[in-house]
């Protein structure tokens, strides 16, 4: 105690003293510091949180629907696929077969009706086959326009083939908004076979939306119209039944280059796809 | 004059009566003080120098409960257990950090899921398919625009005015339509503008081309002949 208090060693003790208030100072610092950058990371976490939670609740009910799905459900669309829509040779017998059915199952041969129908060499794009194809109809316009789009649905399995994935994805969002509970109905109405939804189209949606407010609702199914369901309406689902009695759903995949119409008579160039 | 004497006169004789003063006692010897070392006192240093002298002590104790303090506040009252108030809630930051963490947990082992069922079965005719119709097609919306338009004048028992003669349409770019808006009572021209803005409105067209209203006459019937050019919307 002598020696601390000794003259030569007060120096020291005062510079301790100033080491140790340095050093204080520097850890009250690092801790409001400290404070700062944690509370800023939790607001942006606070911020992010919605969209986070809204993302994993989506994801899950999407695989829910994959996993009610099923592999088999899904080994059956594959095989159709392989088969009728993107078969390794263009089948031409079939096509006829189907825009045949398609023309009758509208209105009758003297309101629509099929003059010829051709096909070209076939040739080969992107490591794929494609077969040109000239179909000539006679008919008023209005019924040639639903032949034309029911031929650029072509290759479309589900509600959610026709819809933009931007639209798909803001519909679960709305959906999972009014009601998470009514998510998984949502998935699977998106996974509904297209030409049963064409059916039934009211029924269906009625379904969807059984458990969401009114507004939600309204706005929801516009933008469902809006951005591809509607077309399907009008073009699919005139006929929807008389291509399920005659076997010829799915159609294979095709696609309209060009159309030319002249009075009653119209001229359409597509391109019939393969493997 | 020795003031410690007194004088007194006794019988006419002055006698000096010493008084005895008290010796002047000399001051106590100090007490056996603390050998001097060489170092000089803090008396005589600088005024600075004292300072730092006597606050050293206090100083370094300071300095170290401070330190203590320091070290037990960042222990004990970490950020984790302070509460923040996000959208009218109130939850501690530990505990949001957390929930985030969980959420991203699941988040990744829900895609793990996804891919576990997308290739327990492979669907490659599918995904080619996915591919091709990805590209959203033009002439059938356009077409099935054209054709609501139209419709809209029509009734349950009468036609609609809206004729279309001609049509060229492919991929590549606009559609061109001509034909003629029939009126009996000779508001063809009306009937062709409002065909026109009901095809603007459509939000699967992007522009339709300004038609040159006129109005003919067929027999007893009005018409106007129109030629348009219409865009489909994702060809901007």
């Amino acid at each position: 105690m002598t020696n601390l208090l000794s003259q030569r060693r007060l120096p020291l003790l005062f510079l301790l003293g100033c080491v140790l208030c340095a050093l204080a100072c520097a850890l009250l610092l690092l801790q409001v510091k400290m404070f700062a950058i944690e509370k800023d990371r939790a607001m942006a976490v606070g911020t992010r949180l919605p969209e986070v939670t809204s993302r994993v609740n989506l994801l899950s009910a999407m695989l829910e629907s994959e996993k009610a799905y099923g592999a088999d459900v899904l080994s059956s669309k594959e095989e159709q696929a392989a088969v009728y829509i993107l078969p390794s040779q263009p089948d031409t017998a079939r096509t006829v077969r189907v825009l045949q059915e398609i023309v009758r199952g509208f209105t009758t041969p003297d309101q629509l009706g099929i003059d010829k129908l051709t096909f070209g060499q076939p040739t080969v794009q992107n490591g794929r086959k494609e077969l040109a194809g000239t179909l000539v109809m006679h008919g008023d316009f209005s019924w040639v326009t639903r032949v034309i789009a029911l031929m650029e649905m072509s290759g479309r399995l589900s509600v959610s083939d026709v819809l933009p994935s931007a639209v798909t994805n803001d519909f679960l969002g709305r959906m999972e908004a009014a009601n998470p509970a009514s998510l998984g109905v949502a998935s699977k109405f998106l996974y509904m076979d297209l030409l049963a939804y064409s059916e039934h189209a009211d029924d269906a949606e009625t379904q969807v939306f059984a458990d969401v407010p009114i507004d939600t609702a309204a706005d929801a199914r516009t933008l469902l119209l809006q951005s591809g369901l509607a077309d399907v309406r009008r073009a699919l689902s005139p006929v929807a039944a008389h291509l399920r009695e005659q076997a010829v759903w799915p159609l294979p995949l095709m696609r309209v280059k060009s159309v030319t119409g002249k009075g009653n008579v119209w001229t359409v160039e597509f391109v019939l796809m393969s493997r | 004059m020795n003031t410690n004497s007194s004088e007194t006169a006794e019988g006419g004789l002055w006698q000096v009566h010493e008084d005895s003063a008290p010796a002047e006692q000399s001051q106590p010897s100090p007490v056996a003080s603390v050998p001097t070392s060489d170092a000089p006192s803090p008396d005589d240093m600088h005024p600075i120098l004292s300072a730092m002298h006597r606050l050293g002590l206090p100083l370094t104790i300071f300095g170290a409960i401070f330190c203590l303090l320091m070290v037990v506040v960042m222990v004990l009252l970490s950020p984790d257990r302070f509460p923040v108030t996000i959208g009218g809630d109130t939850v501690r930051i530990g505990t949001l950090l957390a929930q985030e963490n969980a959420l991203l947990t699941k988040e990744s082992m829900l895609m793990k899921q996804h891919q576990q069922i997308q290739s327990v079965t492979p669907t490659p005719v599918l995904h080619q398919l996915t591919a091709l119709t990805s590209v959203p097609s033009s002439i059938g919306p356009v077409l099935l625009a054209i054709e609501a338009a139209r419709a809209s004048f029509a009734s349950a028992n009468t036609p609609s005015p809206i004729r279309i003669e001609s049509m060229t349409a492919d991929t590549k770019g606009a559609v061109h339509i001509s034909g003629r808006a029939v009126d009996s009572d000779g508001r063809s021209m009306q009937i062709l503008a409002s065909f026109v803005d009901a095809l603007r409105s459509d939000r699967r067209i992007s522009a339709v081309s300004e038609p040159e209203y006129q109005t003919l006459a067929d027999g007893t019937t009005h018409y106007s002949p129109y030629a348009l050019t219409i865009t489909p919307a994702h060809h901007d």
